[in-house]
């Protein structure tokens, strides 16, 4: 257990937000910790569809169920969060 | 008896030149105070101040700029500024004072730093005219403000803003501190009286004064384009040395300081004109967009000058070219949402017309910075007033300490580098590529997130950073220039179509 | 507002509005016979652009514009800008390029 903050990059979003999150957290759990300064905040909501994170610069998301420990992530690294 | 012509006596009075025997030329002109090393020892007596001044003149000159600034000032006290301007014009007057008063006595000290340091004796003389006028400019734009005081606390930021930790001020602190305070003589020539007085200056003084006309603000119009003068005049110092740079091999070197400097001057300057030139200055004093400044006074003026020197636009072009359409309006995004961190009351400057204008001037702005904007008001519009206002902090950029922002899903991204041991964001390739050109230099600073991350700040929340920065203490924290008067259209809008 | 100018290499000077920068203006007319000047009002300032690479601006010019004496360092009062480089006279500024 260890908190780490990310660079949220929400698409649709017009900057970059820091973002805490645990280091047990899944990757839903980041997207939820994303969405909740983002979306109904400076994003349109869609309801429905679902939240998929990745590594910018990455072409494929992470499994929903991956952790950041798991995924390698270092403190400040940047993320992009955006709806299937 | 007629006085002479000043060209008859100017190059003997001016050189104030001698040979040092008690220490050597080195000693006098350390090279990490002086710069301009490689540079042929003799070259120094050549350098011709292209603007030449005595000082019976300055005195007279300038006693007559400071009263035209200080009778405008008096004849329309009467006038009532304060009260019967837009709200939002209130707030122009705010950030620029803050973001602008306290810096003129550094680049008094700048100027002061040449009159000692700078191997050549014109310039020195120069420079001494430079420093007053710099003293003029901080007094004056001290002296203004202060009258507003009794009437609104935020004009306590005029004088107490650099000595805060208010973001704002730390990324306009690590800007002057490394364009004007720490470098050599000649290399901060560059960046201070070429960059930043012969470029960028301009935008803010010369450009704002035709929005503070247009509306009603005589006293300030009149204020800083008399301040103006005095830079077209000191501003003049650095074009000789860019030539001696060039003609003796060293262009490259020339140039990359122009490049490090002019990128670093643009982007301060899209948070202290861009914004408020697009969203503050009221519609209908409103002539002329940011971009059409930028165009007018940067891409064509400044730009001619550089190529006329021999100089080329600085490598990222393209990327400035494109952003000169874009980073402002994510910067009042940013600023507005987070308004309780600003030390003035921000307009949002989006009504339906206010939209049809930056639709106008910035096609596909509706598109883009626009969907985040229908966000907002959505919220406004319903209540909603508690998800106005961010609960996290934005990512800032390690070199511009500004937010780092894009154009929603097009161009928002992160750059950044890992420089031993640590990560540091970019707001740009440009800012990063400053970074790594001399990572020595900028790697011990902490921007707000690192303070935040770091545990400086207590505590950890937008309180703890509120206090930390200031507001509340120093003068009340920002809120919506005209109290969210603008959302009604929008309520009626709803009303109507429901 | 166009940014552009029509005039190419233009120098001169810019200019807080007001009497004086009128007859700045006419004198850069007079004293540039052959060169295109174009004056363009900003509103809070004027730009004097004039064609081809020169501007003289001649202080016995002003004065017979103004109606009075003007001492050329007194210009400095109203030139929040210029563009080109300067020659500073006493009875003349030039600018160039
Ligand atoms: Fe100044
Ligand atoms: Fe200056």
């Amino acid at each position: 257990m260890a908190t780490i903050p990310l660079a949220a990059n929400f698409d649709g979003d017009f900057v970059l937000k820091l973002v805490p999150v645990d280091s047990e957290n899944t990757m839903d759990d980041v997207a939820a910790a994303a969405a909740a300064n983002s979306v109904g905040i400076h994003v349109a909501d869609q309801p429905g569809r679902t939240l998929r994170v990745k590594k910018q610069g990455t072409d494929t998301p992470y499994a929903r169920d991956t952790t950041v420990a798991d995924s390698g992530l270092e403190p400040t690294e940047c993320i992009e969060i955006y709806f299937e | 008896m007629a006085l002479m012509e000043r060209s008859e006596w100017y190059d003997v009075a001016r050189d104030t030149e001698w040979t040092p025997r008690y220490v050597t030329w080195e000693e006098l002109f350390p090279p990490e105070l002086s710069g301009g090393e490689g540079l042929p020892d003799d070259v120094w007596r050549t350098y011709d101040e292209p603007y030449k001044i005595s000082y019976r003149e300055y005195v007279d000159v300038q006693r007559q700029k400071d009263a035209g600034a200080y009778s405008v000032q008096a004849a329309l006290e009467r006038a009532d500024i304060y009260n019967n301007a837009d709200p939002a014009w209130i707030s122009i007057l705010k950030e620029h004072y803050g973001a602008v008063a306290l810096v003129e006595y550094g680049a008094a000290l700048q100027e002061a730093r040449f009159a000692r340091w700078c191997k050549a004796p014109g310039l020195r003389n120069m420079a001494v005219f430079g420093m007053l006028d710099e003293m003029r400019h901080g007094q004056i734009q001290l002296y203004f403000p202060h009258e507003y005081v009794k009437k609104d606390r935020q004009f306590e930021w005029s004088h107490a803003s650099m000595f805060s930790n208010n973001w704002v001020s730390l990324g306009a602190r690590h800007f002057f501190d490394d364009m004007l305070m720490t470098r050599d003589m000649v290399s901060t020539s560059f960046c201070a009286n070429f960059s930043f007085e012969t470029g960028f200056t301009n935008l803010q003084f010369i450009g704002l004064s035709g929005d503070a006309a247009n509306s009603g603000d005589y006293t300030f119009s009149k204020l800083i384009q008399s301040i103006q003068t005095d830079e077209a005049r000191h501003a003049q110092l650095g074009t000789p040395l860019l030539q001696m740079m060039i003609e003796n091999g060293q262009r490259d070197k020339a140039q990359k300081e122009i490049d490090i400097s002019f990128w670093r001057s643009y982007r301060l300057f899209t948070i202290l004109s861009g914004i408020p030139m697009d969203y503050y200055v009221p519609l209908e004093a409103r002539h002329t967009s940011f971009k059409e400044f930028m165009e007018e006074w940067i891409v064509t003026q400044f730009m001619r000058e550089l190529e006329d020197l021999g100089l080329s636009k600085p490598w990222y072009w393209d990327i400035f070219m494109r952003d000169i359409s874009e980073h402002h309006h994510g910067q009042q995004l940013g600023t507005y949402s987070w308004r309780p961190t600003l030390w003035w009351n921000p307009a949002a400057g989006v009504s339906p017309e206010e939209r049809d204008w930056l639709e106008e001037k910035y096609p596909g702005w509706n598109d883009t910075f626009g969907k985040v904007w229908d966000v907002m008001i959505d919220n406004f519009v319903n209540g909603r007033t508690e998800k106005t206002v961010p609960g996290t902090l934005p990512m800032i950029c390690n070199l511009s300490q500004l937010p780092i922002v894009g154009t929603p899903s097009q161009t928002l991204r992160d750059t950044s580098v890992v420089y031993k041991g640590r990560r540091y964001h970019f707001a740009s390739e440009v800012d990063k590529w400053i970074f790594e050109d001399n990572p020595e230099r900028y790697r011990y600073q902490k921007n707000l997130v690192d303070r935040f991350l770091g545990g400086d700040i207590e505590p950890a929340d937008l309180g703890g950073v509120l206090e930390y920065m200031g507001l509340g203490s120093i003068g009340p924290s920002g809120d919506d220039a005209h109290g969210y008067s603008w959302v009604e259209s929008y309520r009626k809008q709803l009303a109507d179509a429901g | 507002m166009s940014a552009t100018s029509s005039v190419s290499r233009p120098v001169g000077p810019i200019l807080q509005s007001g009497d004086v920068a009128e007859a700045v203006a006419d004198a850069a007319k007079v004293d540039n016979p052959d060169s295109n000047v174009e004056v363009r009002d900003h509103g809070a300032y004027v730009r004097v652009e004039v064609d081809g690479g020169e501007c003289v601006l001649r202080r016995a010019t002003i004065e017979e514009e103004l109606g009075r004496p003007f001492k050329m360092s007194e210009l400095e009062i109203i030139m929040s800008s210029f563009t080109g480089r300067i020659d500073t006279g006493n009875d003349e500024i030039r600018f160039y390029r």
